[in-house]
């Protein structure tokens, strides 16, 4: 009876992971990992790796769905990987060598910026008018989604791509300089940076995230890490939580998702703030 | 019940085990101690605690954001002592040596 208390309770944390990953794009390991060592008392290892299976079923669950409705962007997903990709490399080669502290520090100052710009835009739903970047009218950067809380369809073509292109480099790095996966930073540079609508910048980071992730697959199925006790609930429940997630997602506001998303960057600015002042271990 | 008892930071470790090691946590804590020949157990545990994230981070990628919890590896670290002692590690209690 202890064990179907514990895998109901599993499962169902999943889902609520599930829900949250697919609303605000986000990998899962910040929401997954201290839930499983802290409440369930599962040994790191295997949260990460029943984390990483959150990741996949979380982009398998919620990018099947967004790209249906229009609010995963492929070929804006596709065309920014190529810098988050390129960065992460670069910065896996430069781990080790450049001064982890100093970053934490100025990725905590910038994040924290992105908390007061947050703040400023919490009532804005879209942004007006469409803006007339040379790159993204040559590459067809734009899309449309029908935004079923607005009851119309939403066009938005990317914005300010030489930046967003150049702010999703850097979010690569830090990926592979400190081991994140940069997700937060990933829908910043797409809804500040590139002005795209709030949920088409979520959904599009979770479509990237599932890239990313893929790659790690078969390196983690290989190592025959894979504790089923564990991982199937989470997986079973993260799916069943991003389909309802991406149920929700398409009936909230733009202004609520980014409501919603404040209280993550506010807690990644002042834990990345903290690590690099050393007040807490990194 | 068993308990674990913990290693304190300025304990002195020496590996006891055979060269001919299985297990990754027991390479680790190998590579650690003999190879690196760190013996004070805050360094031991520093550098166990990394190689046991490198190794995640290896395996996972960064998807799952282990950089974020490179401070919990440490408690980790600390623990995988705890269960190598007496059985690949000897610890011994400063102002204690024989």
């Amino acid at each position: 009876m202890e064990h179907v208390a514990f895998l109901v309770a599993l499962m169902a944390t999943s889902f609520g992971a599930g829900i949250v990953g697919a609303i605000l794009g986000l990998g899962g390991g910040i929401l997954l990992v201290p839930l499983l060592t802290m409440v369930f008392g599962i040994n790191l290892h295997y949260a990460m790796g029943a984390s990483l299976v959150s990741v996949i079923a979380t982009s398998s669950g919620a990018a099947a769905m967004y790209l249906r409705t229009g609010l995963s962007n492929i070929r804006i997903g596709l065309f920014l990987a190529m810098a988050t990709v390129t960065g992460a490399l670069i910065g896996a080669a430069l781990s080790g060598v450049v001064p982890a502290r100093a970053l934490e520090l100025i990725l905590g100052l910038a994040l924290t910026y992105s908390v007061v710009v947050t703040l400023r835009q919490l009532k804005v739903d879209l942004a007006e008018g469409q803006p007339y970047d040379p790159i993204a009218m040559r590459f067809g950067l734009e899309g449309a989604y029908f935004d079923v809380r607005l009851g119309r369809e939403v066009k938005y073509r990317a914005d300010r791509v030489k930046a967003g292109f150049a702010v999703m480099w850097g979010a690569g790095l830090l990926s592979g300089l400190l081991g994140i996966g940069s997700g937060a930073f990933k829908v910043l540079a797409l809804e500040y940076v590139m002005r795209l609508p709030m949920k088409v910048s979520t959904a599009t980071s979770n479509f990237m995230i599932g890239i990313t992730a893929a790659a790690s697959t078969a390196v983690y199925f290989g190592r025959g890490d894979i504790h089923p006790v564990i991982a199937i609930p989470v997986a079973l429940g993260v799916m069943l939580g991003a389909l309802v997630g991406t149920t929700l997602m398409g009936r909230l506001r733009n202004t609520t998702v980014r409501a919603l998303f404040l209280p993550v960057i506010l807690y990644l600015a002042l834990s990345m703030i903290a690590r690099g002042l050393g007040l807490v271990g990194s | 019940m068993f308990h674990l008892r913990i290693p304190a930071p300025d304990d002195r470790l020496e590996w006891i085990g055979a060269d001919d090691i299985e297990g990754e946590t027991a390479e680790v804590t190998y590579e650690a101690v003999v190879a690196r020949g760190l013996h004070r157990a805050a360094g031991v545990a520093d550098c166990v605690a990394d190689l046991l994230m490198r190794r995640d981070l290896e395996a996972y990628g960064p998807s799952v954001d282990v950089g974020f919890f490179r401070r919990w590896y440490l408690v980790e670290a600390y623990r995988v002592l705890g269960r190598l002692e007496g059985s690949l590690l000897r610890v011994t209690r400063p102002g204690t040596e024989g």
